[in-house]
């Protein structure tokens, strides 16, 4: 499913301001509940311009997933945040990113491909169309959203690098700064962040990187500046700022397959039948709604990416 | 005994404050995050979490009373261990009715798949009926009727103990015994653990050698 969305302007897809002034990012987020309250009440043709391109107001152009689903609140979206880079609690992060630079960035591509490349982050973001994506995150512990994120499909920049016929699977690298990211202190994980596609789940429709959410530029804590969604695997496969994409030849090491391999495997689909031995993978709690729902295979995309492991014993490779 | 009886008139006030502080704070604590609206998002993953981070504090602190206890001049520290295994049961019973009747509403089909397949919830249930079988057996009358049975029966403590930093090791994300991942809570615990066990080991053994010498 692939969904027009307009352009932001460029004043939104890159406000430097934002990153360098801790205060006015604070403004910006005080506006944030105002922003939804306005955004409820006012046509969309009404909605002030914000004079201050920090006054982020969630404008997403889609209201639900495709099972008419509600979007996840924005502000839960942006404040409860699997990111251990920052810190084990969820809502801390939001707090500890804040003044995470996300500018100069430079994204590399290497590995197996004819044109490495590197790109600074604001070419990247005018490279190629961005696109809304209403996908469903689904958390390896057992909670999901809807999110409408703002990105482009992998597959285009990939093809761009131009991959060797003997790359076969895709490694992504996170930004890797201690002082910046004090999770990274932690010395029982092997930092910095690392994970892994198969190529063709990599060259998949669904698969995109996402430079925004509701509308706006990504946020610190949701990955800014450049983060991967896959939203049939569960959530730690998306690498949030990510720095390098490398093409190999064989399966990389991922951060989580490398610190407990018994539970979180390569492939990390959404699978409601192979069990995990903690959280369920059977149910799932949706953030914002009082009861536990069934988690669907693939996360409910199996129709599009089933095919990619037909053959595959699921319960080995998980 | 003696010595602890005639001292009880006189501490009584102060050392239940103490308890009841200690027992209530981890509940205040998290009524402050939810006034501050800090778990709005997932409030039941974060109150399940912390009834159960309170009920393993707890429940090593009633375990450090009677090493305490030994030291001389600090042997009225032992009232303490009643009310503070209370404290840690009901934590434990906030964890698991939180766990069975608000996550999982009741639904024993979810439930029971649940428990078939994950290793952690059989020693949190084992760890949980062996301090709800303690809690009841606390009551003085029946403490009284089971005599030196009593004392054998809380024993179990220990194992409730065990179980319990088993759980924790299984439930949470990474590998407690390679050392990998957000494993400081099981390390934390089984460092308590192990030391509250150690002491009271060392002591047989040191009582053992002594009665040969």
């Amino acid at each position: 499913m692939r969904f027009r969305y307009p352009l932001p302007r460029s004043s939104e897809i890159t406000p430097e301001a934002l990153y360098h002034s801790r205060r006015r990012f604070l403004q910006g987020a005080l506006s944030l509940s105002a922003g939804i309250a306005l955004a409820a009440c006012l046509p969309a043709s009404k909605r002030p311009v914000p004079e201050d391109e920090t006054a982020l107001a969630p404008q997403a152009t889609g209201r639900a997933d495709e099972y008419g689903d509600a979007l996840t609140p924005f502000e839960a979206v942006t404040h409860y945040n699997n990111y251990y880079e920052f810190s084990t609690d969820k809502q801390a992060v939001a707090q500890l990113a804040r003044d995470f630079r996300v500018r100069p960035w430079t994204v590399e591509i290497g590995g197996l491909v004819h044109s490495p490349q590197t790109f600074g982050i604001e070419d990247l973001l005018q490279a190629f169309p961005l696109e809304e994506r209403i996908y469903r995150l689904r958390c390896v512990e057992g909670w999901s959203m809807v999110i409408p994120w703002l990105g482009f499909p992998l597959r285009l920049l990939l093809e761009q690098a131009d991959p060797m016929g003997s790359a076969r699977f895709v490694r992504f690298v996170a930004l890797h700064d201690p002082q910046q990211m004090p999770g990274q202190k932690n010395p029982l994980f092997p930092w910095p962040y690392t994970e892994g596609l198969r190529l063709d789940e990599a060259l998949h429709d669904l698969t995109i990187l996402a430079v925004g959410l509701y509308g706006q530029v990504l946020l610190p804590q949701n990955g800014a500046p450049l983060r991967l969604v896959v939203p049939w695997k569960y959530g730690f496969k998306s690498i949030k700022a990510i720095v390098r994409i490398e093409l190999t030849e064989e399966q990389p090491a991922t951060l989580w397959s490398t610190v407990a391999p018994q539970e979180y495997g390569f492939y990390a689909n959404v699978n409601p039948a192979v069990s995990h031995p903690r959280w369920s993978q059977a149910t799932e709690r949706r953030i914002g709604e009082s009861g536990r729902r069934p988690t669907l295979p693939f996360n409910g995309y199996a129709e599009q990416v089933a095919t990619l492991y037909q053959g595959m014993d699921l319960s080995v490779y998980y | 005994m003696a010595k602890v009886l005639t001292r009880k008139a006189v501490e009584r006030p102060a050392w239940l404050l103490w308890v009841h502080g200690l027992g209530v704070a981890p509940a205040v604590l998290f009524w402050i995050g939810v006034l501050r609206g800090m778990y709005w998002i997932n409030p039941l993953q974060t109150a399940i979490q912390r009834s159960g981070d309170a009920a393993i504090l707890l429940l090593l602190a009633s375990l450090t009373c009677t090493p305490l206890a030994w030291v001389r001049g600090l042997a009225w520290v032992v009232r303490w261990r009643r009310p503070l295994g209370l404290y840690a049961f009901a934590y434990a019973l906030v964890h698991v009715a939180l766990y069975v009747g608000v996550d999982y509403e009741l639904n024993w089909a979810w439930l029971g798949a649940e428990f078939r397949e994950k290793p952690y919830l059989w020693f949190g249930a084992g760890a949980f009926l062996i301090l709800s079988g303690l809690a009841v057996t606390s009551l003085q009358g029946i403490q009284r009727r089971l005599g030196r049975r009593w004392k054998a029966l809380h024993r179990l403590v220990y194992v409730a103990a065990l179980l319990v930093l088993v759980h924790l090791a299984l439930v949470v994300k990474g590998d407690a015994l390679r050392l990998r991942g957000e494993v400081w809570k099981p390390l934390l615990a089984g460092m308590g653990v192990g030391v509250l066990l150690g002491v009271r080991l060392l002591r047989r053994v040191r009582r053992g050698l002594s009665k040969h010498l």
